[in-house]
């Protein structure tokens, strides 16, 4: 029951936190000078023109106005039409969503796989002299070459050397599933090389955290062994923190990683997002951003719970905040 | 850059013992020191700063003239990577200044006015945090035009939330203390308060994420610069002279070995400081498993 | 040069809006450097060998950009050089543009000009839409009034029109334009995809919304259509001409970012690709298999000083004929462009009767070295397009040469657009920009008239002198004496300084020589790459 409170205050919060965005993302786009219609029509069309199809577009009208009408539709589920292809935008979205879905889960997956036990060693070895250096500095790289760089590498390097993965052809996995995965693995792998990182780092602070407790000391004490130590307690423990931020990682891959679906020519979300914005389809942004947030806000209720239910001492839920 | 100076400047004991016993750290330092050094021997000495000139042919190979080689438009790059050291580091910094200022005065006052004050500012925060990071650093730089200071006003908005709820959280820690809670019983100012006991309870916190900001400062440039919306040319910085050299990467790969490995070397140092200075700011006794 | 174009694409695309066609970089009657290779028939920047048995496909090619117009799909309205590639392979006109810019049959399979404002066209026989039912000269008749009431931006490059007439007789679909005067353009704007020939009677029977739907009686149909990301087409069983089609399926990726299409080329996914960057000639120089050719465009960069916005500087002519005379344009080929343009006037270098880029009076001038000391001049220039980006910077390091203080201001498309056009007067001083250059030397001229071109009005003044200049030359048949009356068009321009051509604008192709034997002309003048597309052969292996 107390639980059932909770989520419904959290919920609700995130709603708030919802609104907000709705708020900022409406007014921000239209503080972009450029109208849609001068932009769509081009240099070449009259005045009248222009006139028209803002009045079409209903962007005649006062900004106030035009909120109540978008937030009234989007509480019933309808974000609008794109105004370059005239599709509902959540169409659109849904199009697109599968492959940014499958580059994210994959990154977010090769991160998990790769910065967990990293995270822990570092962690293990913090005391020795020198012990750590090369972890350090390997995690430290990682997150601090930037997707860009990387990526380009990435590309020339497939594209000058033939090593069995092609660039230039991205499959949705809509299309074929095999392949799909196949095209979406170097750019997964690119994206996954800062959340590698990002992860050891937050293992590695988890898990020093946990080794301060007076009952791994004690553990210690008993002579368990450190593996089992780590895999019955310290884990356990330490897993909070890390499923906060894989759940931030993943609200930010999904929320487009930009970057990399240009380099890669991926067809997701965040090119998209990207092209709305040159075009000022007002609709495409704002559902981007909203689904984005939506995600945000359901991820970080669930990883509250989540971490609720792994240690009930950090219980937030009587808390006020 | 300057956060971690500063503190470092601040506490020469612990900076001794850094030097000693941490050869990664000093290399660090040493790294930071040298980009400043050049960034302002960029600035300073006349004739090695002008980025913008042309003054040989296109993509020419590093030689003695130009020890790193031209590029699309026969500029000399050791000027133009001076010029975006410069630019990079001090748009950062500022930016980080900003954030720190921002996110420091926010966080004090929520945590401890507490209620509404510290919910109103959180729900602020988060809802920075759910928009997606590079999209509201479009929507600015294309609101305010693109440029230096879209770039600056985007890293703010996107460091500002992250430092403003961790300054947040270790200001509340103190708020609640005995002797913050005597020092309002006896009628001390609420000002002084945040300003004698809080601020200076979280200023390891400020310098420590400060320190992170600035490494993310120095990759939302990078990420902007390369979408086209952060510094413009002919000015330089080491996003645009990265982006630059992606295209070039078969030609002219002079050109992103210079600045790639410049910026990647920068957040590295500026990362370990970082790492570093909450070790030693934010202490903690761990077990020795191995 | 930054990769950025994912936005780019987007903004170049709009940019490109009427505006645009693309890129260019070779030689010509202006004459550029590239050396003509001895092998290929002049005109010809590539030629499909024709003795190879085509694998049929299918065929892989990337573009920059994708199709986006306020109309959809109807080609009367579209205004963007991507549009006009891609419409053009399920629609065809009347005529096409050859090698040299030489006028050449498509759905017309002749003409004849009994008068100088007489135009007899005879229908290809066996002229067939997708759907199966024959062309009719009720089509075209029909399809190009559509077009003259439009109002789109290619009904004035139609000239003045009297009258389109059905002149069958039998079998024989004819269809008689007859003219109210002389006007010569009229073939080169029959030519591009505006002037495409639409289905009419379905269209008028409200079973074909143009704007949603493409049904022509080109080389193909549209299977797929992904808005910008990918469109699949298969060959049109029903075209007149299906037995030369080398390729029965195309598939076309689009791909803003130039690192993406040069991968596409180097690991052979991808058979053909365009790029506006002239340095991807180098960049794929040593690419296994791949050959690249540069195109030159009739396209053109340009300055705009604007005479209109009091609080510009350039309200003093002298003041802009200063920078007009200032401005190198060899150097700006030279540094900005690789070398893969030429210097241009405002009848572009490389098409027939043009004048010179160094016949104009600012190229004699001969302004002193701190010509343009104390000024201080704004440049405007939008952000995603490399090529302006490094031309803008050599324009800045010239004028600063002459003692200028000049800044970049550089914007978004969006809003570039809404600063240079839709603002009256417009908010700017000098920007840059580029013009298609289209298929004949007197077309794009038109825009240097700010009552037919109103969306210059915010920065250009009307003068009568230039406007009847160039009606003049329009009249004129081709040959030395519309030269002449050209030339005076192109000094009169000079002399206003208003807009001031710069250089042409490059295309490079890059083919994927060991998969694919392509033939591609050496100039073009609507920016479409892909016009010969019928004569590609696909190579197996």
């Amino acid at each position: 029951m107390q639980t059932l409170r909770w989520v419904g205050r959290r919920l609700l919060m995130g709603l708030v936190t919802l609104l907000g965005i709705a708020l900022l993302v409406f007014f921000a786009a239209r503080l972009v000078p450029g109208q849609a219609a001068s932009v769509l029509l081009g240099p070449l069309a009259t005045q009248e023109q222009r006139d028209a199809l803002t009045a079409e577009l209903g962007l005649d009208r006062d900004l106030f106005t035009q909120f109540g009408i978008w937030i009234g539709k989007v509480v019933t589920g309808d974000f609008g039409d794109s105004i370059i292809s005239g599709q509902p935008v959540l169409d659109e979205i849904a199009l697109r969503l599968p492959v940014t879905a499958t580059l994210a889960l994959m990154a977010l997956g090769i991160a998990l796989l790769v910065g967990v036990p990293l995270g822990v060693l570092q962690a293990l070895r913090a005391r020795r002299r020198g012990g750590a250096v090369g972890s350090r500095v390997i995690s430290g790289l990682g997150i601090s070459v930037p997707e860009f760089v990387l990526g380009a590498l990435v590309v020339l390097l497939f594209s000058t050397v033939p090593l069995g993965i092609t660039i230039g052809a991205f499959t949705a996995i809509s299309d074929d599933l095999w392949l799909g995965l196949v095209s979406s693995l170097l750019p997964a792998l690119v994206l996954s090389v800062f959340c590698a990182a990002a992860t050891a780092r937050t293992t590695r602070d988890a898990v020093l955290g946990v080794l301060v407790e007076p009952w791994i000391q004690a553990a210690v004490g008993r002579g368990e062994r450190p593996w089992a130590i780590v895999r019955h307690h310290v884990l356990r423990n330490a897993s909070i923190p890390i499923l906060t931020l894989a759940a931030t990682l993943l609200a930010y891959l999904l929320g487009g990683a930009v970057i990399v679906e240009g380099l890669f020519n991926v067809p997701g979300v965040g090119s998209y997002m990207l092209l709305a914005m040159d075009r000022r389809d007002y609709a495409v942004i704002q559902a981007a951003v909203m689904l984005a947030a939506v995600v945000f806000v359901v991820m970080s209720v669930l990883v509250e719970l989540a971490s609720n239910l792994i240690d009930p001492r950090v219980s937030t839920m009587g808390a006020t905040t | 850059m300057t956060g971690a100076a500063a503190a470092l400047a601040r506490t020469p004991g612990r900076l001794r013992s850094l030097r000693t016993s941490d050869p990664v750290l000093t290399i660090a330092v040493v790294i930071l020191g040298l980009l400043v050094a050049a960034s302002l021997a960029g600035r300073l000495i006349p004739g090695l700063n002008d980025g913008t000139t042309t003054v040989g042919g296109r993509f020419e190979a590093p030689s003695l003239a130009h020890p790193l080689g031209t590029d699309s438009l026969g500029r000399s790059l050791v000027a133009r990577l001076l010029e975006g050291i410069g630019t990079t580091f001090l748009l950062s910094a500022l930016a980080v200044l900003c954030t720190a200022v921002i996110a420091t005065a926010l966080g004090i006052v929520a945590a401890y006015a507490g209620g509404w004050v510290r919910e109103l500012v959180m729900r602020i925060g988060d809802v920075l945090y759910a928009f997606p990071a590079i999209l509201l650093a479009l929507l600015v730089a294309a609101a305010i035009g693109p440029g230096s200071t879209a770039a600056l006003a985007s890293i703010v908005l996107v460091t500002v939330p992250l430092m403003t709820r961790m300054v947040c959280a270790a200001a509340t820690d103190v708020a609640r203390r005995d002797f913050v809670t005597s020092a309002r019983i006896s009628g001390v100012a609420a000002p002084v308060i945040m300003v004698r006991h809080l601020l200076t309870c979280v200023s390891g916190t400020v310098v420590v994420q400060g320190t992170y900001a600035l490494s993310v400062a120095i990759l939302v440039e990078g990420g902007l610069s390369f979408l086209g919306y952060g510094v413009q040319l002919p000015a330089a910085s080491l996003g645009l002279l990265v982006s630059e050299g992606n295209v070039y990467l078969l030609t002219a790969p002079w050109i992103l070995i210079a600045a790639g490995t410049t910026m990647v070397l920068a957040i590295l140092a500026v990362t370990l400081v970082g790492d570093a200075l909450r070790d030693r700011l934010e202490p903690r006794e761990a077990v020795d498993l191995t | 040069m930054r990769t950025t174009s994912k936005i780019t694409v987007a903004a170049a695309a709009i940019a490109a809006l009427a505006l645009t066609a693309c890129t260019g970089g070779g030689a010509t009657p202006g004459g550029s450097e590239q050396p003509a290779d001895p092998n290929l028939p002049a005109g010809y920047a590539s030629v499909a060998d024709e003795s190879i048995e085509s694998a049929g496909g299918p065929l892989h090619v990337q573009v920059d950009y994708d199709t986006a117009e306020a109309q959809g799909l109807d080609p009367a309205f579209a205004e963007i050089a991507r549009s006009w590639s891609i419409m053009g392979l399920v629609y065809e006109s009347l005529v096409t543009v050859g090698p040299g810019f030489e006028i050449q049959p498509e759905l017309a399979a002749s003409w004849e000009q009994p008068d100088d404002t007489t135009y007899v066209f005879d229908l290809q026989p066996g002229a067939t839409f997708s759907n199966g039912r024959a062309v009719s000269a009720a089509d075209v008749v029909g399809s190009l009034n559509r077009l003259r009431e439009s109002g789109s931006v290619w009904s004035g490059q139609l000239g003045p029109i009297a009258e389109i007439a059905d002149t069958s007789s039998g079998d024989a679909q004819q269809v008689t334009i007859t003219l109210e005067t002389p006007f010569t353009p009229l073939l080169a704007a029959l030519a591009n995809t505006p002037a495409a020939i639409l289905p009419m009677q379905e269209i008028e029977a409200g079973e074909l919304d143009p704007t949603a739907e493409m049904l022509g009686s080109g080389a193909f149909t549209v299977a797929e259509h992904r808005q910008d990301e990918s469109w699949s087409f298969e060959a049109n069983a029903e075209w007149w001409n299906a037995e030369q089609l080398g390729i029965d399926a195309l598939e076309l990726t689009i791909a803003a970012d130039d690192q993406t299409r040069l991968a596409g080329l180097r690991d052979g996914s991808t058979q053909l690709a365009n790029f506006s960057n002239p340095d991807a000639l180098s960049l794929l120089a040593g690419a296994q298999g791949v050959t690249a050719v540069s195109q030159t465009q009739s396209d053109f960069f340009y300055a705009m000083l604007n005479s209109v916005n009091p609080d510009s500087p350039f309200v003093d002519q002298q003041l802009r004929q200063t920078v007009n005379a200032v401005l190198d344009r060899q150097g700006i080929v030279d540094l900005a462009l690789a070398g893969a343009a030429v210097p241009t006037a405002v009848t572009p270098a490389n098409l027939p009767d043009a004048c010179a880029a160094d016949s104009v009076p600012s190229a004699s001038a001969e302004p002193a070295a701190d010509a343009l000391a104390g000024e201080s001049i704004s440049l405007l220039i939008y952000n995603d397009d490399p090529s302006l980006t490094a031309l803008a910077q050599v324009v800045q390091q010239q004028l600063q040469g002459a003692g200028a203080e000049v800044t970049l201001d550089s914007v978004d498309y969006g809003t570039y657009s809404e600063r240079v056009y839709v603002a009256q007067p417009g908010d700017f001083q000098m920007a840059l920009g580029w013009f298609a250059g289209y298929g004949d030397a007197s077309m794009v001229t038109n825009w240097w008239n700010p009552e037919t071109a109103v969306f210059n009005a915010g920065f250009a003044q009307p003068h009568d002198d230039l406007s009847a200049a160039i009606a003049e030359a329009q009249a004129l048949p081709a040959g030395t004496e519309r030269a002449e009356a050209l030339q005076s068009v192109c000094d009169l321009a000079d002399t206003h300084a208003e807009m001031v051509p710069l250089a042409t604008r490059p295309q490079v192709v890059g083919i994927r020589s060991d998969q694919l034997s392509a033939s591609v002309l050496s100039d073009e003048g609507y920016g479409d790459f892909l016009r010969l597309i019928a004569e590609f052969k696909t190579i197996e292996g």
